[in-house]
């Protein structure tokens, strides 16, 4: 299944918040926002979280192109009709790597409201 | 050409080449033959940069914006010039040893085997023109993942094992080390784009100047500086071109590269110097140097003595950076050139004698010398290479970082890179000599001239030819670095 192995790689990156993928970005504004308040600790929390992510899609990696199949079966790739969605989503990961302004935009109108929504109640 | 659109082909030819590899990938010689004639466009293309701009520093080419800041973004200056003309070079080399040794050796996969290579070369372009340290970032860790399938090629236990070591100690220092320096560096500066003189100098003081200097030091893992060597030795599990231009020039190039990066476009050497926050990396690299030389010397199997080889020799380069003199800096990008030639030379002539005899190990190759004349010749250069001696090119970088050292004032440095060059001797030449002057011991050794196939004899034969060129065009190089030691 040479298709959805590759989107497994590729979702698999972006939870390890490999550059040019989306979990980068996301990462990286977590990490900016930690420094700049001075939180160290969390800091490297967040980047801890990273290495683990590596261990775990690494293991499913390793097992997917690293092993030998059990020969009993013949084993088909998926129908295209998942393939689709699945593909969709693995180059929106990407996509949403380089191309910030929806997502970052989205968040910042969201932040916005609720800081804004919060701080209303306090007064 | 316009120099935006010729950077930029310069990547995409890499990448076309990755696309053809497992389009066609089923008729062998189509495939290679588009890749080689995508390296040789390559070249060209750097070249044509080379005429065009030379050795100043163009002006940014953004290519998209991802956040405000942080911009995916190009330009040409002398070191990323020489970085790229080295790589694009060399590949052409490599890729005709590449088909020679994997023909001639029965591997399989061919084609993911030079798609994935063709991608690391793609990653190394973007590295070497990067305008900024974040783009810089995200090519480097588009060639660590890239060459961690070329590690496991051979998919045996141990090469899986290999890969495993490979991956995880460079992803693990790259994101826990130096993406924190980079992200540091950006909360501070509020930029990352490399500056002559740097974009640090009054942003920061006391002990965090250091601090920040080793997280990138040690975060920037393909430099291999101890601790974090271990994936190098790890690597030797790939086939010997992967070895040879990967794990001799491209990957630890790319970290070294990094590395005089940082020292002198994000510090600044003026601010290093002054600071003094690098006083405790040169110590390191001075240690790295030694250690991994006489690890090298205990080492039987060839490529994992040429792994600690390479090992000691980009420490070289992370000490010209450290000792944050002109001279020095110069001798470490000198080095990244002559080191290149000579251990890219070592790695094809041990490949060359494992395609003709199989053997891996330095006491089973006494005597093969006669039956492998061109091979051993090759080695003999490039050892005399990377031991410094005229009239090769290594004499020149290590005849520079000396003056660095002394401009610095460290005079136990000199002492370190001397003693450096003995143990060189120690490690290398009882091959070439064993090789020559004894007879074989055991009677399954070729005693008449049997030279492996000439795709595999020839690259070597011609990268040592090199070696001496360098020793003729060393100054030409140096002065085309000049820009660099400038201040702003």
């Amino acid at each position: 299944m040479p298709w959805t192995s590759a989107a497994v790689i590729i979702g698999g990156l972006s939870l390890i918040g490999v550059p040019g993928t989306a979990g980068f970005l996301s990462k990286w504004l977590l990490v900016q926002a930690a420094l700049e308040q001075g939180y160290w600790p969390i800091a490297m929390l967040i980047v801890a979280s990273s290495l683990l992510a590596v261990v775990y899609v690494w293991r499913l990696v390793e097992t997917l192109y690293l092993s030998t199949p059990h020969s009993e079966q013949t084993i088909q790739e998926a129908p295209l009709s998942m393939l689709l969605p699945l593909w969709i989503m693995a180059l929106a990961c990407i996509y949403f790597g380089f191309e910030t302004d929806i997502t970052l935009g989205a968040a910042k109108a969201a932040a916005q409201a609720l800081l804004a929504g919060s701080s209303g109640m306090l007064h | 050409m316009d120099t935006s659109l010729a950077i930029l082909l310069s990547m995409l030819l890499p990448a076309a080449a990755v696309v053809t590899n497992l389009l066609f990938r089923n008729s062998p010689n189509l495939r290679d033959g588009l890749t080689l004639g995508a390296a040789i466009a390559t070249f060209l293309v750097v070249l044509n940069i080379l005429v065009t701009v030379g050795n100043t520093t163009t002006d940014t080419f953004v290519l998209l914006e991802v956040m405000p800041g942080l911009e995916l973004a190009f330009n040409v200056e002398p070191l990323g010039m020489m970085f790229a003309i080295l790589a694009s070079g060399l590949w052409i080399v490599t890729h005709v040893y590449g088909i020679g040794y994997m023909r001639g050796n029965n591997e399989d996969d061919h084609a993911r085997f030079f798609a994935c290579f063709s991608f690391a070369i793609f990653s190394v372009m973007g590295i070497a023109f990067a305008a900024n340290m974040f783009t810089l970032f995200l090519f480097y860790e588009v060639l660590t993942l890239s060459t961690y399938p070329l590690v496991a090629h051979k998919g045996t236990l141990a090469a899986v094992k290999g890969a495993r070591t490979y991956l995880s100690i460079l992803i693990g220092t790259s994101i826990g080390l130096q993406l924190v320096a980079v992200i540091w560096t950006f909360a501070i500066a509020g930029t990352l784009d490399f500056t002559r003189g740097g974009i640090l100098e009054g942003l920061i003081a006391g002990p965090s100047v250091a601090i920040l200097l080793a997280l990138y030091a040690f975060g920037i893992g393909k430099a291999a500086l101890m601790p974090f060597h271990r994936w190098l030795p790890a690597a030797m599990v790939a086939p010997t071109p992967v070895s040879a231009l990967l794990h001799a020039v491209a990957v630890v190039k790319a970290g070294v590269f990094t590395m005089l990066k940082v020292g002198i476009y994000i510090f600044g050497i003026d601010f290093l110097a002054a600071t003094g926050a690098s006083v405790w990396l040169m110590w390191l690299a001075a240690f790295s140097i030694i250690a991994s030389s006489v690890i090298a010397l205990t080492k039987d199997n060839l490529k994992a003595r040429l792994a600690y080889s390479t090992i000691s020799q980009l420490s070289y380069i992370t000490l010209g950076v450290a000792l944050a003199t002109s001279m020095g800096i110069l001798g470490g990008g000198l080095h990244v050139v002559t080191h290149a030639m000579g251990k890219i030379t070592l790695f094809m002539c041990a490949g060359s004698i494992y395609v003709a005899t199989h053997k891996t190990n330095i006491t089973q190759m006494t005597g093969l010398g006669r039956a492998m004349p061109i091979t051993f010749m090759a080695f003999l250069i490039g050892s005399l290479s990377i031991i410094g001696l005229p009239p090769l090119g290594g004499s020149w970088s290590k005849w520079l970082l000396i003056m660095g050292a002394a401009d610095a004032g460290q005079l136990t440095m000199i002492g370190v890179l001397l003693i450096s060059s003995l143990l060189n001797v120690a490690y290398l030449l009882p091959l070439v000599g064993k090789g020559f002057f004894l007879k074989t011991t055991n009677q399954t050794g070729p005693t008449k001239f049997s030279e492996s196939p000439t795709l595999v004899w020839a690259p070597p034969a011609f990268t040592a030819f090199g070696c001496i060129i360098l020793f003729f065009y060393a100054g030409h190089i140096q002065a085309f670095l000049m820009p660099i030691t400038a201040a702003p």
